[in-house]
């Protein structure tokens, strides 16, 4: 996948999830059953679960008003069984005071080539905000092998989740792709 | 090269050493060692020095951690031009001693160019843990043909210390087996997406 400058926050997230996921091992948190914590700075962040509307939800907390990077929760799963479809992750977010929450997906294939991906970086949620589904939608190709998803949050706040799902969905469900402004903004800075 | 769960313990050093190479040197404010390079996620939270060790001859190097818990790891590494190595099978071994140590590894990387990462491996499945007495420890990865540089040293991820003496970077035979990560399967289908487990 190319990389535009323009690009250069999805490129960083990017960077960042697939080479630094053993930082999970440092945390004092507790990821809940089959996730694991990683991210830029993990340790800037509390994982784990209470108890929201439904039942559990998990959390991510924010432990100071400027974390270092972002934490996320994720889990990677082996592409065999979507191969061919379209694929929507979705998930009931709630947020309090966050800088940036997103849920993500993304398609690995053969020698970590990127084969898609997908991380809200254009409409993340943002500050205090109720009980909403969201969902990222890709498809998976041939030669994927696995499928890495999740949430983060980027900076301050909590975010809370509840209810993941990862269903596949027909063609007629657009794949989420982020929206990049069509002309330059605020060339002099003054905005 | 594809860095997942999977190769988990091989992520935090290849990273980490990619993004703190820079600090260097006199990081931990220790007198710097001829030829190597002080590194990690948090070089300061340990001690690093030259000392003799009753029973061995010559000088080992040690990595002594501060406080029982330091926050990261810190690692002594070289960093070489491949010309002289590629296309040849390279062995980085040293002799390895411990006392209560959390976890210490040696680990060797292969970049091409813009720092790619063509191999890498630090024993992150079958780390030095505890008190052990000295024993020669191996890693061995192939320099591919653009490869441009090879990395390698050994680190201590949390409390403890560990010593390190006579290290040596040789070719060897392709009858030598390369080292890898052994290879978890990924589960089939997401687990516990509810959060009730």
């Amino acid at each position: 996948m190319m990389l535009k400058s323009t690009n250069l926050c999805t490129a960083i997230l990017v960077a960042a999830l697939s080479m630094l996921p053993a930082l999970a091992d440092n945390t004092t948190s507790s990821p809940p059953k089959g996730w694991f914590v990683t991210g830029s700075a993990p340790r800037d962040f509390v994982f784990g679960t209470e108890k929201c509307t439904n039942g559990k939800c998990a959390f991510i907390k924010a432990k100071t008003d400027t974390p270092s990077g972002f934490g996320t929760l994720m889990q990677e799963i082996a592409a065999d069984k979507y191969i061919g479809k379209r694929l929507r992750l979705s998930a009931m977010l709630k947020t309090d005071d966050a800088n940036h929450a997103q849920l993500w997906m993304r398609m690995d294939g053969a020698d970590g080539k990127m084969l898609g991906f997908y991380n809200m970086d254009d409409r993340p949620v943002t500050g205090t905000t109720d009980w909403k589904r969201y969902s990222v939608v890709l498809d998976v190709p041939e030669g994927t092998q696995d499928i890495a998803f999740g949430m983060f949050l980027n900076g301050k706040g909590e975010v809370w989740a509840e209810d993941f799902r990862l269903d596949p969905v027909s063609k007629n469900v657009p794949v989420s792709s982020t929206q990049f402004s069509k002309t330059p903004v605020n060339m002099n800075f003054d905005q | 090269m594809k860095l997942s769960r999977r190769s988990v313990f091989s992520a935090a050093a290849a990273a980490a050493i990619s993004l703190t190479h820079a600090l260097a040197t006199d990081a931990a404010g220790e007198m710097p060692i001829k030829g190597w390079v002080i590194a990690g996620s948090d070089p300061q939270e340990y001690e690093i020095g030259t000392t003799h060790v009753a029973g061995v001859s010559g000088t080992c190097v040690f990595i002594k951690a501060r406080t029982t818990s330091p926050s990261g790891f810190a690692t002594l590494t070289q960093e070489i031009a491949a010309d002289n190595y590629r296309g040849q099978r390279l062995r980085l071994s040293a002799q390895i001693k411990t006392d209560d140590a959390a976890a210490a590894q040696l680990w060797m990387r292969v970049d091409g160019p813009k720092r790619k990462i063509l191999r890498f491996y630090n024993m992150g499945d079958r780390p030095v843990v505890g008190t052990t007495g000295w024993k020669r420890y191996d890693v061995v990865l192939d320099v591919p043909s653009d490869a441009v540089h090879v990395l390698f040293g050994y680190f201590l991820n949390g409390g403890g210390t560990v010593w390190s003496r006579d290290f040596k970077l040789e070719p060897v035979g392709k009858d030598v087996p390369v080292s890898v990560f052994p290879s978890k399967p990924l589960p089939k289908t997401p687990a516990n997406m509810n959060f009730d487990q």
